[in-house]
Parts: C-alpha cells; sequence; structure tokens
C-alpha cells in the first residue's frame, strides 16, 4: 500500500473566525494499509481556540483506491505568520510487516493569519461610502428636476402664468 | 504509446535519476483526467526514498504539450519551491497546483509533471506523470458575456417597448384631434389668437397645429 497524506487548510485563516483543517489520507496503492496513525500538533497550542473535530487520527485498515479524513476546526487568537509542520503519518504497508513506513503530509510551510480588521478591509461592502454616493446621485438630478417643475407648474410659454 | 515514451526520453534530457526513489501522484479533485481550463489543478505527489542517504526535494514544475508531439510546449507552469528532506527509508506527500489558462481550447492536451531532488553531490529531474489529459470548459457560476448579452437583450426590449410606446397616443392624439376639428366649432383661445409667434421658437404647438387646420379650412 502507498498512502499520500495531506493537511489542507481550505479557507484564509482570519482571526476570530472558523477555520478548517482537513486531513486527508488517500490510498493510491493496490493494497490495503494498516494500523494508520498520525497526530497534528500544528494547532494544539494556546495561539488556537480549539473548536470542533480532532487533531489526531487512527484507523485499523485503508481500502485501496480510498481516501479517509479527519476534520479539525480552530478559532485563531493572534494575527502573524505561523509556521507548520509536516505532520508525520506512520502505517503498515501490509498486514503482516513489522516495519511502520513514516510518511509526511503536504502541507504550506507557513500560514499567515489575518487580523481582523484587514479582513472587514478587504472584504466590506463599503456600505456608508455607497449610501453617500447615492445621497450625493440624488442631489445632482433633484435640484434640476425641482428648477424644471418649478417652471413647468409656473411658466407656459416662456410667460408666467397669471393666477 | 511507443513514440511517446520515446519523445518523453527526449524531452527528460537530465541527469539519470537514481532507482532509489519511487513516486505516486494523484489528483484529488480530477481523478478522471479532465481538468476545467481557469481553475486550480492541484496533484498530490508521493516521493519515497530508498537510496541509503536522506535526498532533497527542490522543485516541482508541470508544463503543458501537444498531445502528440510532447517536444511542443504549449505553458509551463510556475515552478513549486520545496525544499524538503527526505530521511532514508521515509516517504514524503507534496502538494503542486497550477492553474491551465482559462482561454485553453477544451481539447486533448499532453501534461508533464516533474519533480527535481538532489542528494548533495548531483541533482536529478525525474518526470512521473507523463500523459494526455483533458481540458473541459470553464465552468463559472456567473458568466459575464452572458450577462451582457441579457443586458443587450433588454436594451433591445425596452428600446422598442419605448418606441411603440412613444408611437401609440401620438396616433390617437392625431386621430382625436382631427375628429374634434371637423365636428365642433372651435372656439378661439388665447394661445391661438397669438398668430404673431409663428415661426418663431415661441409659437407653441398648439398654435401651428391651429394654422394647419386654418390652411385646411381654407
Amino acid at each position: 500500500a502507498e498512502l499520500l497524506f495531506h493537511k489542507k487548510i481550505v479557507e484564509g485563516p482570519v482571526v476570530g473566525k472558523e477555520l478548517p483543517i482537513q486531513f486527508i489520507i488517500y490510498n493510491v496503492g493496490s493494497e490495503s494499509a494498516y494500523d494508520i496513525s498520525f497526530i497534528d500538533n500544528d494547532f494544539s497550542n494556546a495561539e488556537f481556540e480549539f473548536v470542533s473535530g480532532s487533531s489526531e487520527g487512527k484507523w485499523e485498515t485503508l481500502a485501496p483506491n480510498s481516501q479517509i479524513q479527519t476534520n479539525l476546526t480552530v478559532i485563531p487568537k493572534k494575527s502573524g505568520i505561523y509556521s507548520l509542520t509536516s505532520t508525520v503519518l506512520n502505517y503498515r504497508k501490509t498486514q503482516t510487516s513489522s516495519e511502520f513506513t513514516v510518511s509526511s503530509a503536504a502541507s504550506y510551510s507557513g500560514m499567515y493569519v489575518e487580523s481582523q480588521s484587514d479582513y472587514d478591509k478587504r472584504t466590506s461592502l463599503l456600505v456608508k461610502e455607497w449610501i453617500t454616493f447615492f445621497i450625493l446621485c440624488a442631489g445632482a438630478i433633484a435640484l434640476p428636476y425641482s428648477i424644471s417643475t418649478y417652471y413647468k407648474k409656473n411658466y407656459e410659454n416662456g410667460i408666467k402664468k397669471q393666477n | 504509446d511507443d513514440v511517446e515514451i520515446t519523445t518523453e526520453d527526449e524531452v527528460v534530457a537530465q541527469a539519470t535519476p537514481t532507482s532509489d526513489v519511487s513516486f505516486s501522484y494523484i489528483f484529488p479533485d480530477n481523478p478522471d483526467k479532465n481538468f476545467a481550463a481557469g481553475s486550480v489543478v492541484e496533484v498530490l505527489v508521493g516521493f519515497t526514498n530508498n537510496a541509503d542517504k536522506a535526498l532533497n526535494i527542490t522543485h516541482i514544475f508541470a508544463s503543458l504539450n501537444h498531445p502528440q508531439d510532447f517536444s511542443v510546449f504549449i505553458q509551463n507552469y510556475t515552478r513549486g519551491d520545496f525544499g524538503i528532506a527526505v530521511e532514508k527509508g521515509h516517504h514524503a506527500t507534496l502538494a503542486y497546483r497550477f492553474v491551465p489558462s482559462e482561454y485553453l481550447e477544451p481539447r486533448e492536451f499532453g501534461l508533464l509533471i516533474s519533480l527535481e531532488y538532489q542528494d548533495g553531490a548531483q541533482n536529478f529531474t525525474q518526470t512521473f506523470f507523463n500523459s494526455t489529459i483533458n481540458i473541459t470548459e470553464k465552468e463559472t457560476s456567473f458568466d459575464m458575456d452572458s450577462f451582457f448579452l441579457i443586458l443587450l437583450g433588454l436594451g433591445f426590449v425596452g428600446g422598442i417597448g419605448y418606441i411603440v410606446y412613444g408611437k401609440m397616443p401620438k396616433q390617437k392624439k392625431a386621430r382625436v384631434t382631427s375628429k374634434v376639428n371637423k365636428n365642433f366649432v372651435r372656439v378661439e383661445t388665447e394661445d391661438e389668437t397669438a398668430e404673431w409667434l409663428s415661426g418663431t421658437s415661441a409659437a407653441s404647438t398648439k398654435v401651428k397645429s391651429v394654422q394647419k387646420v386654418v390652411k385646411k379650412n381654407k
């Protein structure tokens, strides 16, 4: 059996926002793998708040051409750059082999956690700015329009109506 | 197929890789080797070090080639820098991502993915993926082209509607006034007596129509 191990961070990490991490193991070999296990320590420190899931996995077998997955959700508490390690996966290639195969996961070498204010700035809908824009637009249209309606009401053929 | 293998040997004219390494790969999101143009393709590469010393993976790079002639390069993708040391007897998984151009014609292409590694003394390059793949049509939820096509269609409909709406009341109006002129004795208003304004821009439409009526009656 041959396993491929991917530590996947799907979304951009933001302070105070849930960050899902996926640990996916693919069996690309032609035989089953046995006694698969890993423990990840990148998110188990004080800088991350645990929400749900697990940062470790243990399975007895994995059939060929199939995959297994563990999800972990944490909330980053501080912005900045965090270095990520290659999580190590241990497994037996055959049921009888005494030796454990050691595999390191594909991952990013570093992860940048964006601060809340930067994230808001980047994704803001700019509601205030748009409202201001529409008020200014309305002013520019309403002023000439009111003048035009005033003349329509009070003048006829360029001569002031006499009431 | 034999032809392809020989061309592969021509393309990978680098140092002969040691047989002490083995490769595996998977396209997790595209297991059927159909890649949508303009979207990210991720490939996971497994690298097993069976040599008696540590090996250092330096780069992974990919290129899109002509499906019949792999020596014709259509696109080269950014080299991924890795610098990952793999101990002897160990295995490592690496993730490499590239984006086929969104302007690619949906058809068959040749894809080469190669990995560079070194043992401290020598560099090696090995192409572990050499096969034809399918580039499929760009997948989009919101297409700018169709958006503007719909906008253009709405513009046409609106324009036709505006013209029809603008013409309808005029015809009715004209009929009504002509009927009125024929059947009723007209009462002169202030407007109609303002004949001195005729021919100037101040002449009202009413005056003009009255003048026409007057001419007809004469």
